[in-house]
Order: structure tokens, then C-alpha cells, then sequence
């Protein structure tokens, strides 16, 4: 149903409202109870919370909040989300989550919910009339008054425990920090073996697990440990073991994946006498009953018999049979920062071009040297101002190496220079399509010396600093009539003749 | 047509300032005036032109800030020049214009010249120098056009074109010439009302003293001379013209110098003595010839020199110890000596009557 001008803006010190359960908080804004969100689906509304878990703690908002699937008059669905508010700021940062997912917020305490304060009403809105139509919320928007009615109930900790986990491929593991490797029951005993062979103390609990739906309760083992990061990975891509991390106490999260909500901001729907273990791969929620005891893995590790030492002398030889040649290969991950590059001459015009554009502070980093074929740039910085020619970035001392590339085998960039035996002043450039160029750093000069073209200048005599004197005013009489004199009151008013007096 | 102030401001008030057409409409009467005041309540873009033009040319007289606003002694003494110039717009001869009417413009015009009080600061000073130092200088284009049966006469007017055509026919001939506007035929009241300007503008007075009406005279001026910042620049002003070369403008400064102690002022006197020794002083630190000296014999009270003399006389050149260096003193004495050898008894009797004046 549409209706203009609904909607009035809030004044300042305004007391009374029409709409039902409105009030001025302590900044003067309207402000009911609750904060209602409109939200088109359930996933805007997973990232409703989403957001919200991420500013701050949810479990501030849990004891009123609402999670409501309604009907439209013309049965259409549409989900609302009713949270408690105390104050506007909280308001504010519900309003601004639920702007970001596309949906509507509106404040009121009962039935009727206006739309709450925005850039154009900074105190908040009221109604003028209010509506009589039949439902269970009356929403009051700038451009549309909407019934409705109450269809089913979501409620929020099974929301939170149904929700699949996503791919996370940014968390690393901290150091030295704690682990939950999920071990099936054939694989633990060999699992805890390995860890202490690596000299890696650990702690194993043997849980009943209930998965989330009708199924029977699965054995699984649990390990409490720190690994190497180098086991990381060996433990992921191993079937039957998943690697997770702790949230809080009670929860944990296989390592590689995220919740779309930030868990330990809602720490209270998780019930003190379970142990909830998300997995992603799986992607099922393993619930264990009373809780996890760990024991120390040491007196269950079968230690067995180990082989005889062998004893060995050798004689060190020649290494020419086993010297491989140094390659550049192509070489994915993150682009490293670009410190040089080489720009062939065809592409200097553009260069010309470009440093006209630079500030003075990045064409002071930089300096060039000019070969047969090419021109080098070096910069001093990590900040990239010029996208021209091969870009090379530097992992080590002297050594410059094409962005994409890396170099095999991977020694270090010292042992390399050490290698190459090229001094402190050497700057080697590597090229996928031939030899290294070496370049002395002494023949790089900073680009503001270089470039700068002959300035033809033009001498002049100063001449002395005189006022500019004004022009000669002329008089022009201009036409005034037969009657210039008509009208002519030396006294304008009785308060000026006062004033004059 | 009803006033506008902002083609007020834009064709009377800023020409004024920065040279071009002075446009002189019908008389602005005391309703004019309030609403001129009315409208300079908020700045204009006309009123900061205008303040603009006239911190340009304060900057190029003095080194401090000085008052530019247009307040309301400003508005009355521009409107009462308006007015002035009105006196001399033909229309006010014309023949419905009663003398009655005329003494009323008059009337008002003089009331707004005695209203504002004379500037007390240097810095009043120069801002009313700054809107009414060109009023001097004031020029109209007069237009005399000759045709087969009489002539007719444009004062500031453009003739208009019917007059003009068929000029070989009618034998038209067309007169321009450009005249000083002080120096057109004005009336003794219209005199008397410029003496008045003058006198809300001593700044304009002192560095025009060339200037035929009203004439120069010392003694309403003098006392600002006591300011040495302002002495000093009027001293530059006149030593840019080239006071010391036999001319009006040393004729003129000589002669109301001898006027002045014929109506004894002491304080008046030694001011301006003072400013003439300075401006030997002044040269002497610069030149060692003496061509500025000479003078007409037949007329020592029109010569600088002699002004000197006399003031040498009465004590007024520093020691030496104030002028600073010993060539100055030694050229400024020889200078003062001079013209004592051209008049001989005549010289005696100039500085006995300057004695006499100061000891009254």
C-alpha cells in the first residue's frame, strides 16, 4: 500500500509521537525497544549477524532477539529481525549492518515500527496517522506502509549450528599454537606414534560424537597437541585426520575454514556441558556429550624396537657429478614488492610521459641506468609508480629476479651471491630469455638528474619595482532630464534628521 | 529613475579610485544617502572592488593597514562630491531648474562636507586619500561642435547625432577638448565646497598643492606634518615631482610658506620649516649640485631657497650630529648661505620677519 508523506521528520526536543511506543533517547533521536531489520532472504540475514558479530558481542542482543519469517497480504515472504536496542548507538550499528545487506531498518516497542533515523532525518521519524490495517507488524517506510504477518519463528543458536562453513584461505597457524587433530579410531595410535617420535607432547580423548541429525553416535580421538607447520599440511591432505583449531573452550574449527558468524562473540549458545567440533570438509557439526578428558599420549605410544645403528666412514669427493644448473621458473603465490625494472627503449616515450605525472617524492626514489637496449629503474622503496617494461623484485642482496619467477634450485640468496661471486656493488638482474645482466650500482643515477632536458633560459634586466598609479578619472555627465532637481528632500526621514542632529 | 546604489558604486565611487567615465546622474539627496548606507550593510561585489582598488593604492603609500571600509563619513563626502560635480553638469542650468532648487543641493551638499570629522590618524589619513586624491585631477571631455549658423557647447556630454550629420552641407566642425575639471569655471560656493573636500582629505591637499582652486595654503595641513611618517611621504612625494627645480610646485610651496607667517603659527611654521630643511637635507645627500638653487630675485618669496635661508636663520637646520654625516652638514650650511650673496638686505629682512613670527 503506498501513502505519501507518511513519514515526519523528528524535531529537536520533540516529546510526543503518534507512532505507539516511540520515545527521545538521551541524543534526542526516536528510539522504541526494538530495532526491526527487513530483510528479502535468510542468507541476508545470516549476513546481518555476520556483520553484527564482527562489531561486537551478540550476546548482548540474544535474550530479546527475534528471527521471524513473515507474509506479505499478497503472501510473499520476507524475514524480519527483531533485536532489543538500549540506546541508539547500538541502534546505529544495526542500522548501518543491515544497510550493508540491503535491508530496512525500523524502531518501535509493539505492532507499529517506523523507519529509524537516516542522513535525511538525523533525529529519527515519526508517523502522522497511524495505520488500521490487520497484521502482526505494520512497518512505516518513506515510500511504503506494509502489514505483516508472523509465519514461523527461526530461532538463532540452531541457525548458528545448521550454518555450513566456508573456505578460509587465510588463517595460518599461529606459533606454538594448540591444536585438535580429529583422528578416526584405526588411525590415532600411529597418529600420537609420529608425534612422538617428533618429540611433540600430546594429549588423546576418545569422544562419542553426535552428529547433527538422526544417526547413531561415531567413535572419534581427539589430540591435543602443537604441530610443526610443516605437519599442517601432511595432516590435512591425510584422510581420516582433520586438523582444528580452538574458538573458545567449548568450540573448535577445522582449520581452513571459517563460520559465516564470528563464534566467539556469541559464546552463550553453546551449552557449557558439550564440545562442538565444526568440520568443513565433512561439512557436519560433531556434538560430544559431558564434555572432553584428555590423557597424556606418552604412556600409549608403543614404542617397538628400533634397528641397529649403522656406522659409516666417508671420504669427501669431487661434487661435479651433481651440480644442476640454476633455473628461473615460473612461480605462483603473492606478488612480491617490485624494486627495479626494465624498460626496453621502445617503451621510454611512455616513461617520458609518465614521469611528468610523478610526485616528487616517489621520482626521488628512483634511479636509472640506460644500456644499448634498455633502460634499468631502481627504486629505493617498496612503491610502485612505474608499470613499465619487466618489473623485478629482490629477495636478497644484489640478486633481482622477474615478478612470476623464482629461481631453482631454492638456496639462499646469500649462498647465490656467494656463488656468483659478484662483490656488494654488483646488481644482477636475471632474464627468463638469457644470461643475467649485471649492472654496477654506481652507473644507477637518480632519475631527477637524468631526465631533465636542457632549460633554455632567458635573461632579463630587473627592472625597478614602481605602484601601478591609477588611471585619470573622467567626468561624463550623463542625461538627467529637463526636471533633475524634482524630488529633491535634503531630509530623508525624522529619524535621520535625528541621526544628523 | 529610482537610485541604485551598486551603479553608484560601480560608475561614480570606483572610477573615482581607479581612473575611467565618472558618470554624474541628478543630485543624491539625503534618502539616497540612507539607502546607500542600507546597502553597504553586507558586502557587495561592488564594495569590495572598491575596497580592493583602494588597498591597492594604500599599499603603494603606506606599509600598514589603514581603514578601507566604506563607512558613513565616506558615503557622505562621496555623495557630497557627487553633488559638486553636479553644479557643473548642464542640466543643473537648465531652464526649469530654479536657483532656489539649486541653493538646496547646495545646501545639503556643504552639510555633507562638514559632517565627517577630519581624519585624526595617519592611517584615516591615507584612506581618505585613497578615495579623494584623484578629485584633483578630475578631467571632462568638452565638446564644441560649429555648424553654418551658430555653435552649441557639451559640457562632459557627447553632442548629439542629428548635430553632427550632413557635415559638409551644414560645415560641422567638432571641438574636443579635454580640461582639468578644478580648473573649469566653478562658482564661489562650488569653491568654497572644494576647499571644504580639501579638507577632509589633508593627505590630497599636501601632495597637491600645484592645483589652482582652491589654493594651497599651509596652515590647515600643517599640523599632520607632525606625524614623521606621513612628513616623510609627502617629502618623497615632492622630491618625485621635483620640488627643487624652479617651478609651480616649489613656486607654490614658497609662497604659502610666506602666507603662513603672515598669520604667525608657530608650532605650523616650524613644521614646515622643518619640512623644507628636510628636503635639502635630503638631496644633499645625494647631489653636490647646486642648478636647484637658483632662484628669481625679483621674487624671493616664491623660492624655496630662500625658505631655507630663512629657516637656517631661525635655527631650524640640525647639528651635525643628527644629520649624520659630515658632507651632509657641510652642503646643507653652504646652500643655506646662498641666497643670503644673491638678495643681501633682503635676505636679513625675510629672516627677521620669520623670527618675529616664530617669537609671537
Amino acid at each position: 500500500m503506498l501513502l505519501e508523506l507518511m513519514l515526519e521528520h523528528v524535531t529537536a526536543n520533540q516529546t510526543r509521537y503518534v507512532a505507539p511506543g516511540l520515545s527521545s533517547d538521551a541524543r534526542g533521536i526516536a528510539l522504541g525497544h526494538f530495532c526491526v531489520v527487513l530483510l528479502p532472504s535468510i542468507d541476508r540475514v545470516v549476513g546481518l549477524f555476520r556483520g553484527l558479530s564482527e562489531r561486537g558481542s551478540l550476546d548482548d542482543l540474544l535474550s530479546g532477539l527475534k528471527i521471524l519469517q513473515v507474509l506479505t497480504p499478497l503472501k510473499s515472504r520476507e524475514f524480519i529481525v527483531q533485536i532489543p536496542v538500549t540506546s541508539s548507538n547500538v541502534a546505529d550499528g544495526v542500522a548501518t549492518a543491515a544497510a550493508l545487506m540491503g535491508g530496512l531498518t525500523f524502531t518501535g516497542s509493539a505492532k507499529h515500527f517506523v523507519k529509524y533515523r537516516d542522513s535525511g532525518s538525523p533525529l529519527g521519524y515519526d508517523v502522522d496517522n497511524l495505520h488500521a490495517g490487520a497484521g502482526d507488524f505494520m512497518l512505516y517506510a518513506s515510500d511504503f506502509v506494509q502489514a505483516y504477518n508472523h509465519e514461523r519463528e527461526l530461532h538463532f543458536p540452531r541457525m548458528v549450528l545448521g550454518l555450513s562453513l566456508e573456505r578460509d584461505r587465510t588463517g595460518g597457524l599461529l606459533p606454538e599454537e594448540t591444536v585438535l587433530l580429529r583422528a578416526v579410531p584405526g588411525l590415532w595410535r600411529v597418529l600420537t606414534t609420529y608425534l612422538h617420535r617428533n618429540n611433540l607432547p600430546c594429549e588423546v580423548a576418545a569422544c562419542d560424537g553426535q552428529v547433527q541429525g538422526p544417526t547413531e553416535p561415531r567413535r572419534f580421538y581427539l589430540i591435543r597437541c602443537q604441530l610443526h607447520p610443516r605437519m599442517v599440511q601432511l595432516f590435512r591432505s591425510t584422510p581420516g585426520i582433520e586438523v582444528h583449531r580452538m574458538v573458545t573452550d567449548r568450540v573448535a574449527l577445522e582449520l581452513g575454514y571459517r563460520h559465516p558468524l564470528e563464534l566467539s562473540s556469541c559464546p552463550s549458545i553453546f551449552t557449557s556441558d558439550r564440545f562442538y567440533l565444526f568440520s568443513g570438509r565433512r561439512n557436519c557439526l560433531d556434538v560430544v556429550q559431558g564434555g572432553v578428558s584428555f590423557f597424556s599420549a606418552w604412556a600409549l605410544v608403543r614404542l617397538g624396537g628400533g634397528a641397529p645403528p649403522v656406522e659409516q666412514s666417508a671420504v669427501p669427493a669431487e661434487v661435479g657429478g651433481v651440480q644442476v644448473p640454476l633455473r628461473l621458473v615460473t612461480a605462483a603465490g603473492p606478488r612480491p614488492p617490485v624494486r627495479a625494472s626494465c624498460i626496453p627503449m621502445e617503451q621510454v616515450a611512455w616513461l617520458k610521459k609518465l614521469i611528468y605525472l610523478l610526485p616528487p617524492m616517489a621520482l626521488a626514489r628512483y634511479s636509472m641506468c640506460a644500456t644499448a637496449d634498455s633502460l634499468y629503474l631502481l627504486s629505493s622503496s617498496e612503491v610502485e609508480f612505474i608499470p613499465l617494461g619487466t618489473l623485478y623484485y629482490q629477495p636478497g642482496n644484489g640478486i633481482l629476479i622477474p615478478v612470476g619467477y623464482e629461481l631453482l634450485p631454492r638456496i639462499h640468496p646469500e649462498v647465490l651471491v656467494q656463488h656468483l661471486g659478484t662483490g656488494q656493488d654488483t646488481l644482477m638482474f636475471f632474464n627468463p630469455r638469457g644470461k643475467p645482466v649485471a649492472l654496477s650500482r654506481s652507473a644507477f643515477v637518480p632519475v631527477t638528474r637524468q631526465v631533465l632536458a636542457p632549460i633554455e633560459v632567458r635573461r632579463v634586466e630587473p627592472a625597478p619595482l614602481t605602484a601601478t598609479a591609477p588611471g585619470t578619472p573622467r567626468v561624463v555627465n550623463d542625461a538627467v532630464g529637463s526636471f533633475p532637481l524634482w524630488g529633491f528632500t535634503p531630509t530623508a526621514t525624522r529619524r535621520n534628521d535625528e541621526e544628523e542632529s | 529613475m529610482a537610485f541604485q546604489p551598486d551603479l553608484f558604486l560601480r560608475q561614480f565611487i570606483l572610477p573615482l579610485i581607479v581612473g575611467g567615465e565618472l558618470h554624474v546622474q541628478r543630485p543624491l539627496d539625503a534618502q539616497d544617502r540612507v539607502t546607500l548606507e542600507a546597502e553597504l550593510v553586507t558586502p557587495t561585489d561592488e564594495s569590495v572592488a572598491v575596497e580592493r582598488a583602494r588597498g591597492t593604492i594604500a599599499a603603494g603609500l603606506w606599509l600598514y593597514p589603514v581603514p578601507l571600509a566604506l563607512n558613513r563619513p565616506t558615503l557622505e563626502l562621496c555623495v557630497a562630491l557627487h553633488n559638486l560635480l553636479f553644479l557643473s553638469h548642464p542640466g543643473a542650468h537648465g531652464w526649469w531648474v530654479r536657483a532656489s532648487q539649486l541653493a538646496r543641493v547646495a545646501s545639503f551638499t556643504e552639510a555633507c562636507l562638514r559632517r565627517p570629522s577630519p581624519p585624526r590618524t595617519a592611517e584615516e589619513l591615507v584612506a581618505r586619500h585613497t578615495l579623494l586624491g584623484q578629485v584633483p585631477h578630475l578631467t571632462r571631455t568638452d565638446v564644441e561642435v560649429r555648424f553654418w549658423v551658430g555653435k552649441r557647447s557639451f559640457l562632459g556630454l557627447e553632442p548629439p547625432p542629428r548635430l553632427l550629420r550632413w557635415k559638409g552641407i551644414r560645415n560641422v566642425r567638432e571641438v574636443r577638448q579635454e580640461v582639468t575639471w578644478v580648473e573649469t569655471e566653478l562658482s564661489e560656493s562650488q569653491q568654497q565646497m572644494l576647499a571644504l573636500l580639501m579638507r577632509q582629505s589633508p593627505l590630497t591637499d599636501l601632495l597637491t598643492p600645484q592645483r589652482t582652486v582652491p589654493p594651497f595654503e599651509w596652515l590647515p595641513v600643517a599640523e599632520y606634518l607632525e606625524d614623521p611618517q606621513i612628513c616623510r611621504l609627502v617629502c618623497h612625494h615632492y622630491l618625485a615631482q621635483g620640488v627643487l627645480r624652479q617651478g609651480l610646485l616649489s613656486d607654490t610651496l614658497a609662497r604659502a610658506f610666506w602666507q603662513l607667517v603672515q598669520h604667525p603659527d608657530r608650532r605650523a611654521l616650524r613644521l614646515v620649516g622643518g619640512l623644507v630643511v628636510y628636503l635639502y637635507a635630503a638631496t644633499a645627500l645625494t647631489t653636490e649640485s647646486k642648478d636647484h638653487l637658483r632662484f628669481n630675485p625679483a621674487h624671493p618669496m616664491e623660492a624655496l631657497p630662500v625658505v631655507l635661508m630663512a629657516a637656517a636663520g631661525c635655527g631650524m637646520v640640525p647639528d651635525r650630529s643628527i644629520l649624520g654625516d659630515e658632507t651632509v652638514d657641510t652642503r646643507l650650511r653652504e646652500w643655506c648661505a646662498l641666497p643670503t650673496r644673491e638678495l643681501g638686505g633682503t635676505a636679513d629682512e625675510l629672516t627677521r620677519r620669520l623670527q618675529a613670527a616664530l617669537a609671537a
